[in-house]
């Protein structure tokens, strides 16, 4: 629903003796960027609110007796500005002076050579020479840790680091220190830094004075090729550029104004792209041979790939092959492998990873808002003025939204209630969400649904149901209503431990404000029920007049960076593409048309039902292309048991993990960086990416491999490039396809909301408004345990990031200091964790984000953790859970003594 | 010695005054606000102050009822009183004996402050270093609190004014009004760069007026004896009393109350005794160090914001520094630069890296290591600084310099050819920071 | 500077209770950063890293928010100093009138130079720049004392008295003249 708010008034000045009309508010420097004239300026960044510190841009203003900064003054009609005149010339010239004095002139081992602010205006503005003959100012040699260099003789203290770092990533681990001319800016003295490691102070440092120790000394700027491509890591969708030498990755950067992120990146995005320059990556096709994965050529793995599926699709029906892609990869590739099961092999099994979580959301909300996208612009959370955030853990999961819903928060003004399971934890560096909610609901694991039942009685109670739903849609306001008023608020809050004026006061921010958005993440998505619980904020939504109104609407996060493509392209058994249901005959019918084949017939399997049918013998071929559950799912999903059954599992990744290792065959896949393609971000955002890099070895992109096979197998499947595959994309699935920069691709279908107004809602509202309660903790495992998502590491390209993994604080267990003090641990410690399904035992660490009772672990660290977890599968939407369970601690090593605050 | 009324140091001047509350309502203390709260609106108290045309006595003399005008009328935005008890300006030490010694007084001229711009809260910034002030300040609230003359209700008005102590913890930038406002935020003190200014948004974002101690301390004696008593003391354009730290080569160092407008001379000779005896008088300071200095040429000078102007210099923050003819200027400029450069907060790019740049080349002329070019290359440097930064700061810390090297220059000029300085052969060099 | 740093103390419940008593005092928590701050150096001699994470916590910052404004203020000491520490004004009016030979004078005294601390950990001797005494100079502060009118003797007598009863007659009281009841 975005919609830009147009200027309302206009200013007129005349800068340079040139007439400019700029909206009013414009700041001085950005009214002459307008007009074609540069400012000078290193404190200032369009980014971060002015500091006026570094007196670059002092311009001439009539009527002023001083020079004035340009940065922070506002346009006034009539104002008649001079940035030519001879005056500010000799203010440039003195500034530029000051700031070289102590600047070291080490440029050529500068990493920032040749990109670097302070070159460019002192080439342009300075005389060549210097009346400086004093010593230069030195400061002591500090060491920010492996990732980020600071030199502090290089600095011109402009405090760009220190402001972005708090204004827009609220990490606010960077600070000055000392005053005067031995100000500098830092962390804690003698400490390594500790954040979020966004590496966005490199990105917005005008100098040489913070640089990337990953790429340290490995290049000279104008010796990179520079490629923009989507990162791969959550559903953010953000717009990076692969910098690259030799075909091997130097860093990755991404430009302020770029893309859905505004050059703003996280740790992932920034450092973890690493893992593609690895040496261990897959280089040539590997056969199983006498029991060795054994190195071949690309003409025989073909032929072998092509020769064993059509044996295999002959004796047993194409039915008996199977195939699952990670919802990491393009649309392309998505699209192209659909096809291929369904037409090639003639199976309708075909899923994807989306299985783990998207599932749910698209399952509960196609039948609401026409999809399972964000129907809230990435601008609508920019202006809204109350947030839900339900079940997400935001700054862990998806930095680049949640940058967003904080800075709305802290400068505009914004409340925001979140609910879930995480405590506010003041004094960390990874900033918390809930340590800037004004309404914290914190509820007990798995309660997040009561919260919201909560919320939806209290909006109903409190008379505060939107008036327009009442008058059009009145059975479906009075059928939730009799519904909520058979739930009581001593269930509710005895569930969810959360008091009833906590929830009655959110409901109020939620309901009273005009632009509202209500997002939720795995905590709801990927936990048990999700869907009937995501269908209940979508109620919530509807009730309190926000799923439609300009500004607000529903915001599910996905994980994965092209989860929404994977589902709508019909990598999935029950979507064709177009996320047309597989058993719709009619619009399968148009399908089967526009691809001028038969359809394959039966209902087809999910993930889990595919290595259910393979134990039992049923499955006889898997094709795994980018997904590897050996590694992804716990050992009670008895992975193992399944691909060991089968006749033929063959594996295409980038890298060998547990499930390739176990393959028949190995096929060399390219990275983000070495295929062209595009993904859609939660926001339906489809976006291009360019390929970067030549694929290392003889890796190949996934869409090439599907029409290699193909056309061995006899049906080819051939394309130009990738946007010829968009195109066919365009005609067969119309419903999906771009519509333009301008329109929210995510806005809500209104038919689709009237059908679900006028009965849709009736199915299973009766089992999404009976709220379920927890299990109850057996004595024997008195703590809960869930299975979190880090910032750093969110699967098998970032858990192979070398850089990534040398972050502090990574894979402990949190434990609230309570507990800690209980058990007589403090961070660093270690503790034996037991669950029914076996023992671990994990570091730990003190943290108030962690309730008492409760302890979190992240996730792709520790395989041990991970298989504590018993596997449930969902019966409606077949989406595995397994985030959480009952564990017993113990204590093993005590290390530090607990400290009550817990900062961390 | 001619002998004036005093206002502000009346109380504590008397015999056995001991500055707390029973002792100043003895002398007639807050009945000012008390009639205020029951008989003017806060726009007839802004009136009253404007014609009164007592201006800010912190440093810049704006006329203080002007600066109440600018703040905002609507009611519902919360608005706030900050009191600049920050007085940090070398050779300054009035604020510090009108805190210790009556402290009610200025809480008064606070209550009435607030009342008049509409603050419910209003926060005494106080000098870090003043433990004794804070204690005595500290008890004088309390007292007051107690009595119901701060908090809710205050003096059964119906208005709410807090009034809270807030002590710095050494740093002189934060006298500068926005680095205050940062301070009381918890920051470090660096000044905002303006626009905005505080009026608008100011402490917590909110309209916000910011006055001295030696300001408020005025407005309770100008609501009770009324504008046109207080405008007619000293001169039209500089109305009223005003307290001068006089410190340095005189007999009697101390404050003293005068009239604005009497002549330098008066003060010095009359008031403080005059130079010790058997010397005489080389420069003087004449409204706190960044003032720029004056010579015995400017004796007849007088004291009031428009005459110093005019001669070169400034009223400032009352604090004047004598100088007899033992003293060395380049040595003098040199201790100056070296407070500077100790305070620069370090924000703006040329005060950061000027003040150390001036206090290399200082140091080295005063210790013998002057070079010819060093000279015009100060001036050059004095030249990019001043008027270049967020704050006042930078013009401030090029006073002693340019002045002196105006006033003195042959005292530069024989430190470089002899390379020594003349005046101090041994000196010491000053330790540094 | 990359000295080892002294162990560091976690703030005592009290400290905390403290710090939290002026919130209401505030709209914002981090107001109270400089008098939280000045109630940890109170209770444990200098602001060390522990304390001022505690800080944070209570006030709802980063550790490193807590710790640029301390380091932006003179009166706060990050590292161990002595029990008494001697603050001479150094600036131009008690310049005047013979601060610098007292500097050097408690140098000798003590045996310490500025900056210093001594051996006993009883003394810490700084230079401060104009603490608004300059009609009384020279003078100094000792921890919250002023000492003011300066001479050696007088200097010596202050030594003694504090190394003796832990405190000295000879500090300003009210200025001017002394205030009866305080």
């Amino acid at each position: 629903m975005s919609t830009s708010t147009p200027a309302t008034t206009t200013v007129t000045l005349t800068i340079n003796g040139q007439a400019v009309t700029v909206a009013k508010g414009t700041l001085l420097i950005e009214a002459a960027k307008q007009a074609g004239v540069d400012v000078p300026h290193f404190c200032y960044h369009p980014k971060l609110k002015p500091d006026a510190n570094c007196r670059m841009c002092l311009v001439e203003i009539e009527k002023m007796p001083k020079l004035q900064t340009s940065c922070n003054m506002p346009v006034a009609e009539g104002m008649v500005a001079r940035t030519d005149s001879p005056k500010v010339a000799e203010a440039r010239a003195g500034v530029l002076e000051f700031i070289l004095a102590n600047h070291p002139l080490d440029c050529p081992i500068c990493d920032k050579g040749g990109e670097c602010h302070l070159q460019d205006e002192a080439h342009a503005y300075t005389p060549n020479y210097s009346a400086f003959r004093e010593p230069k100012r030195f400061f002591e040699k500090e060491y920010f840790g492996p990732l980020i260099d600071k030199e502090m003789t290089r600095c011109v203290q402009c405090l760009r680091c220190v402001r972005y770092c708090d204004e827009i990533v609220d990490s606010r681990a960077l600070g000055s220190r000392d005053r005067g001319s031995f100000l500098q800016i830092g962390g804690l003295v003698n400490k390594e830094l500790d954040c979020e490691f966004c590496g966005g102070c490199i990105q917005i440092c005008p100098v040489g004075a913070l640089t990337n120790r990953v790429a340290q000394y490995d290049f000279r700027p104008w010796q990179l090729k520079k490629i923009e491509t989507i990162c791969p890591h959550c559903g953010d969708g953000c717009r990076l550029k692969v910098e690259s030498r030799d075909n091997v990755v130097v860093r990755v950067t991404s430009d302020a104004g770029r893309g859905r992120n505004n050059g703003d990146l996280c740790a992932k995005g920034y450092f973890g792209f690493d893992a593609v320059n690895r040496d261990d990556r897959v280089k040539k096709p590997l056969v199983r041979r006498n029991g060795q994965l054994v190195e071949t050529s690309w003409f025989e793995a073909t032929a072998l790939v092509a020769g064993r599926f059509a044996a295999i699709k002959a004796q047993h029906g194409g039915a008996a092959i199977g195939g699952v892609i990670s919802a990491d990869a393009s649309n392309e590739d998505l699209y192209l492998f659909q096809k291929f099961m369904r037409l090639v092999l003639g199976s309708p099994h075909v899923d994807s990873t989306a299985r783990y979580g998207h599932h749910n959301t698209v399952a509960a909300l196609r039948e609401v808002t026409g999809h399972g996208r964000m129907t809230a612009s990435y601008e609508d959370l920019d202006r809204a003025q109350a947030f839900l955030v339900i079940g997400a853990d935001l700054t862990e999961t998806n930095p680049i939204v949640s940058y967003r819903v904080k800075h709305a928060v802290r400068f505009q003004g914004a409340k925001l209630v979140t609910v879930g399971r995480y405590g506010p934890n003041p004094g960390a560096f990874v900033s918390n969400l809930v340590n800037r909610a004004t309404h914290p609901l914190t509820a007990a694991p798995g309660q997040e649904r009561a919260v919201v039942l909560g919320l939806i009685k209290s909006l109903i109670e409190g008379r505060r149901v939107d008036g327009r739903l009442i008058q059009e849609s009145p059975r479906y306001v009075e059928r939730l209503s009799g519904l909520a008023s058979r739930v009581s608020w001593d269930q509710l809050t005895a569930q969810s431990g959360v008091a009833r004026p906590a929830i009655e006061a959110a409901a109020t921010v939620y309901a009273d404000a005009e632009r509202a958005v209500a997002l939720f993440g795995r905590d709801v998505v990927r936990s048990r029920g999700a869907a009937d619980t995501i269908r209940l904020i979508a109620d919530l939504a509807l009730l309190a007049g926000k799923l439609t109104a300009p500004g607000c609407g529903l915001g599910p996060l996905a994980d994965e960076a092209n989860a929404q493509g994977a589902v709508e392209l019909g990598a999935a058994p029950e979507y064709l593409p177009g996320l047309v249901p597989a058993g719709d005959g009619e619009a399968g019918r148009r399908v089967a048309s526009a691809w001028k084949d038969e359809l394959p017939s039966g209902p087809g399997w999910s993930l889990m039902e595919m290595l259910e049918e393979a134990r039992a013998g049923r499955l006889k071929a898997l094709y795994l292309v980018g997904d590897d559950p050996l590694r992804s799912l716990p050992a009670s999903a008895k992975v193992g048991e399944a691909l060991a059954r089968l006749e033929l599992l063959v594996c295409q990744d980038a890298f060998l993990g547990p499930s390739a290792e176990a393959a028949h065959i190995c096929l060399p896949a390219a990275t983000m960086a070495e295929r062209e393609g595009s993904w859609t971000n939660h926001e339906g955002r489809v976006q291009r990416g360019k390929q970067a890099l030549d694929p290392v070895g003889e890796a190949q992109a996934d869409v090439a491999m599907f029409s290699d096979i193909a056309r061995t197998m006899g049906y080819p499947l051939d394309y130009a490039d990738a946007k010829d595959i968009a195109a066919e994309i365009a005609r067969v699935a119309p419903a999906v396809a771009p519509k333009g920069a301008s329109v929210h691709p995510g806005a809500v279908q209104p038919a689709v909301v009237s059908q679900y107004l006028s009965n849709g809602y009736e199915q299973d509202v009766e089992r999404r408004f009976a709220p379920e309660s927890s299990p109850r903790a057996a004595s024997a495992y008195p703590f809960h345990l869930t299975l979190i998502q880090s910032l750093f590491r969110s699967g098998a390209l970032t858990a192979r990031s070398t850089a990534l993994a040398k972050v502090p604080h990574q894979a402990k267990l949190l434990i609230h200091p309570d507990d800690a003090a209980a058990l007589g641990v403090g961070s660093g410690g270690t503790v034996r964790m037991r669950s029914a399904q076996g023992a671990a035992e994990v570091v730990v660490r003190v943290s108030t984000k962690a309730r008492p009772g409760r302890v979190l672990f992240p996730e792709h660290y520790l395989d041990t953790v991970r298989d504590l977890i018993p596997i449930e599968v969902d019966p409606a939407t077949k989406v595995p859970t397994f985030r959480e369970t009952a564990v017993a601690l113990e204590r093993v090593a005590a290390a530090a003594v607990p400290s009550r605050n817990g900062a961390g | 010695m001619p002998t004036y009324e005093k206002i502000l140091l009346k109380n504590m001047e008397t015999p056995g005054y001991t500055g707390d509350l029973a002792a100043y309502e003895r002398a007639g203390g807050y009945q000012a606000v008390r009639k205020v709260l029951a008989e003017s609106t806060p726009e007839q108290v802004v009136d009253v102050v404007k014609r009164s045309g007592l201006r800010g006595r912190g440093g810049a003399g704006f006329p203080t009822g002007t600066k109440w005008g600018f703040i905002p009328k609507d009611p519902s935005v919360p608005k706030y009183l900050c009191v600049n008890a920050d007085e940090s300006e070398p050779g300054t030490f009035k604020d510090r004996q009108l805190i210790e010694r009556d402290p009610h007084q200025m809480i008064e001229g606070t209550l009435i402050a607030a009342y008049a711009i509409g603050a419910k809260v209003a926060y005494i910034y106080l000098r870090g270093e003043f433990a004794l002030g804070a204690r005595v300040l500290e008890r004088a609230l309390n007292e007051a609190r107690a009595k119901g003359y701060i908090g809710k209700n205050v003096f059964g008005s119906g208005r709410d004014i807090e009034v809270w102590l807030h002590r710095g913890a050494g740093a002189y930038i934060c006298g500068e009004e926005t680095a205050l406002l940062e301070s009381i935020e918890g920051k470090r003190g660096l000044p905002r760069a303006k626009p905005p200014f505080p009026a608008i948004n100011g402490l917590y974002q909110q309209p916000t007026v910011i006055n001295n101690v030696e300001t408020l301390a005025n407005l309770p004696h100008i609501l009770t004896r009324g504008p046109e008593w207080y405008a007619a003391i000293g001169t039209a354009k500089s109305p009223g009393m005003r307290i001068f730290s006089v410190s340095g080569h005189v007999k009697r160092p101390g404050n003293y109350e005068v009239p604005l407008g009497i002549p330098l001379r008066e003060l010095i000779d009359e008031h403080a005794g005059g130079v010790r005896d058997g010397h005489r008088i080389k420069a003087i300071i004449p409204g706190g160090a960044s003032a720029a200095f004056f010579t015995p040429e400017h004796l007849d000078v007088t004291l009031d914001f428009e005459s110093i102007a005019q001669a070169g210099s400034m009223l400032g923050s009352g604090g004047v520094t004598v100088m007899d003819e033992t003293t060395c200027m380049v040595w003098a400029a040199y201790n100056l630069m070296g407070f500077f450069h100790h305070e620069s907060c370090g924000k703006c790019t040329p005060c950061r890296e000027g003040s150390v740049w001036l206090y290399r080349i200082l140091g080295r002329i005063e210790h013998g290591e002057g070079r010819p070019e060093d000279l015009d290359q100060l001036v050059r440097l004095c030249g990019n600084i001043a008027g270049k930064t967020v704050c006042a700061f930078g013009d401030a810390e090029v006073a002693p310099i340019l002045s002196t090297l105006k006033h003195f220059r042959h005292e530069y000029e024989a430190h470089i050819q002899q390379k020594r300085c003349p005046m101090h052969p041994n000196v010491l060099a000053m330790a540094a920071h | 500077m990359n000295m080892a740093q002294p162990v560091s103390h976690a703030l005592s419940d009290s400290a905390k209770a403290r710090i939290t008593d002026l919130f209401p005092r505030y709209p914002d928590k981090r107001s109270v950063t400089l008098a939280a701050l000045r109630v940890a150096q109170e209770e444990q001699g200098y602001v060390g890293e522990q304390a001022m994470a505690d800080i944070a916590v209570l006030l709802e910052l980063t550790p490193v928010q807590v710790y640029e404004t301390a380091t932006f203020y003179t009166l706060f000491a990050l590292e161990p100093v002595g029990t008494y520490v001697i603050q001479v004004c150094r600036t131009l009016s008690c310049a005047l009138v013979g601060a610098d030979p007292l500097i050097r004078h408690l140098e000798q005294k003590l045996g310490i130079g500025v900056g210093g601390t001594t051996a006993d950990g009883m003394f810490t001797l700084k230079n401060v720049e104009c603490l608004a005494g300059c009609g009384a100079g020279p003078m100094m502060q000792i921890n919250d004392e002023y000492y003011e009118y300066l001479t050696r003797e007088k200097i010596d007598r202050i030594l003694d008295d504090l190394r003796r009863e832990g405190k000295s007659s000879l500090a300003s009281g009210p200025f001017l003249i002394p205030l009866e009841t305080a």
